[in-house]
């Protein structure tokens, strides 16, 4: 392994860890005004060692807290844009006849119209999203690269020998689908699903950035980043820490999408 | 060639047609008809509203109402602004020329910084600076949109403040400035946004440059060029930049819809009053038609600008003439 693939392994755990271990980690409540006059903007200090943020709160406190809702809406986003991909995109390429294309030009045209469109839709139909709503609406949108990636995968899987023979044997299409197929994907689709968690990340975040996202009190980096914007001049760190935070771990987890697509132990599996 | 003609204009054509479905769900889905929010309407019979409601086509099934709604959609009427009355085509006309400004500029901005990087990093490999310079544009490509402008915004606005930190114009230059004054204002407004459409877009141009020229200089007509005595430098231009653009504008056409989030993002960052500030500001007054119209209009731009560039390239490039 490369030296910057293992940082970005370490930073990815690290950050991880921290969001899993939040509650054990804080030195305070994330929602907690803890004296909104002598503590606005306040810089770090002993024991705000990341300082407070425009509301008083502590800021390493909202960080890791932060760090949990980014994390778990990225990643429930990216488990369900993979199960809705996989299921399209697998159950095309088996379908004989028409269907199968017509389900893939679908996809190729859900894609070709700008993915921000469909949840600014969905915002103005809804209204205010939770936590679970905004992962659910970010995964329902982003599924179509993963099911052209499991088309092409699947179509291809199927005219190899030892399909063909466990169709020889009188397995049945949904079978072979099942048990010969779909395990063969699991090489292809670990790296497109952190791929597509570093991009759920950054859409989170952008969306929270743009207050239309994660709702406050509860801490996003982004929403972090938008309390942060009308001090940055006086108060610089407030915007600097969930930035820094967000930037290491979308690169981290970009860089192991990067080595799992070019190594050959990735493709081999398929 | 007639059969890619036909596929990709039907491709447009149901492109089209799903962002105008999405906007239509948009407005019928949405809480409220329009009748009963309308402070003009309170303490009305419901008999009144009713009377309201048939008045304005509300009344008819589902289907009645989409095809009216796309009809009217095709002669460009897409109603009228529920916050303001405005018709909404109005309130889309001015945000879409700004938002043209804006990402035209950027497009060029991160072709040329692309193409520049990536000349550097495929044909020359050994190059340690700009092996550097890449590896830092896409680093800054896995950036979130809105910490890059925020990034851009510490540094050249307020740790050295030469440009300024959003919006289109400076109000005194605007009503006092003669237009000469004008049009450079709005170019010192426009080098911020436009910077930072360009680094974070060019990574994606100087990483298919560059794979596409380390493709190419193994090809045997170039060894052939070099052997002819062709200077280096026409070597580059004329045989091998050439034959590698179709690639980097394919995948640069492939990407285009999902650059407009970006752009959007950027646009609200810097206060710029396109389509995105626009959208953003129609969906916290959840004014349905404005967000349906927008909708329908910037996936119509992107989905017609990925067509022409499509077709553009078949023009350039005549290895993909036959191609279907």
């Amino acid at each position: 392994m490369k030296r910057s693939v293992q940082c970005a392994v370490i930073a990815l755990s690290l950050v991880v860890i921290a969001a899993v271990c939040a509650p054990l980690l804080a030195p305070f409540d994330p929602s907690a005004q803890l004296d909104i006059v002598a503590l606005k903007n306040g810089p770090p200090s002993w024991s705000h060692w990341l300082g407070t943020d425009p509301y008083s709160r502590d800021i390493a406190s909202r960080a890791l807290f932060g760090a949990r809702t980014s994390l778990g809406v990225a990643s429930l986003a990216t488990i369900i844009a993979t199960m809705i991909g996989v299921a399209w995109g697998a159950i095309a390429a088996v379908l004989r006849g028409r269907i199968g294309p017509a389900m893939m030009s679908t996809v190729d045209v859900l894609r070709s119209v700008p993915r921000l469109l469909f949840f600014f839709g969905a915002l103005v139909v809804m209204g205010v999203f939770n936590s679970l709503g905004l992962s659910i609406v970010l995964g329902a949108s982003a599924w179509a690269g993963t099911s052209r990636l499991v088309f092409v995968r699947v179509a291809e899987l199927n005219t190899r020998p030892f399909v063909e023979s466990a169709r020889a044997l009188g397995a049945t299409r949904w079978r072979v689908l099942r048990q010969q197929v779909v395990p063969h994907l699991l090489g292809p689709l670990s790296a497109s699903g952190v791929l597509l968690f570093a991009d759920m990340l950054a859409l989170e975040s952008g969306l929270s950035f743009l207050g239309i996202g994660v709702r406050p009190p509860t801490a996003s980096w982004g929403n972090m980043v938008q309390d942060a914007v009308p001090y940055l001049r006086s108060a610089w760190w407030l915007a600097a820490v969930p930035c820094v935070l967000l930037m290491t771990t979308v690169l981290a987890a970009a860089t192991i999408a990067d080595h799992l697509t070019s190594t050959p132990s990735a493709r081999s599996r398929t | 060639m007639m059969v890619f003609v036909v596929r990709r204009v039907s491709h447009a054509c149901a492109v089209v047609l799903t962002a105008t479905t999405l906007g239509f769900a948009v407005l019928r889905l949405a809480p409220g008809d329009g009748v009963n929010s309308e402070t003009s309407q309170v303490g009305r019979s419901a008999d009144a509203r009713a009377r309201v409601r048939t008045a304005r086509g509300l009344d008819p099934s589902v289907l009645v109402q989409y095809s009216r709604f796309l009809g009217n959609a095709a002669r460009g009427d897409l109603g009228r602004s529920q916050s303001d009355g405005q018709l909404v085509t109005t309130a889309l006309s001015d945000a879409l020329r700004n938002s043209f400004v804006l990402s035209g500029c950027g497009l060029l901005a991160a072709v040329t910084l692309g193409l520049c990087v990536g000349v550097a990093q495929g044909w020359r490999p050994e190059w340690r600076t700009a092996r550097v310079i890449g590896t830092g544009l896409t680093a800054l490509y896995a950036m979130p949109e809105f910490v890059l402008a925020i990034v851009v915004i510490g540094v050249l606005a307020y740790a050295a403040p030469i440009f300024p930190i959003g919006g289109i114009a400076d109000p005194i230059v605007r009503l006092t400035g003669s237009s000469i004054d004008q049009v450079f204002d709005t170019l010192h407004h426009l080098v911020l946004p436009v910077l930072t459409l360009a680094l974070g877009w060019g990574a994606a141009v100087a990483r298919q440059e560059r794979v596409a020229l380390q493709e190419l200089s193994r090809e045997e007509f170039l060894r052939t060029a070099r052997a002819k005595g062709v200077r280096p430098r026409t070597l580059l231009l004329r045989h091998a930049m050439r034959p590698s653009l179709p690639a980097v504008a394919t995948i640069f056409g492939m990407m285009l819809p999902s650059l407009v989030g970006g752009a959007v993002v950027v646009e609200v960052v810097f206060a710029w009053p396109g389509m995105g500030t626009l959208l953003l500001h129609a969906v916290a007054q959840r004014d349905a038609p404005v967000v349906a119209g927008a909708i329908i209009v910037i996936a119509t731009m992107v989905s017609a600008s990925s067509l022409t560039l499509e077709f553009l390239l078949r023009v350039i490039d005549p290895r993909l003439r036959d191609a279907t």
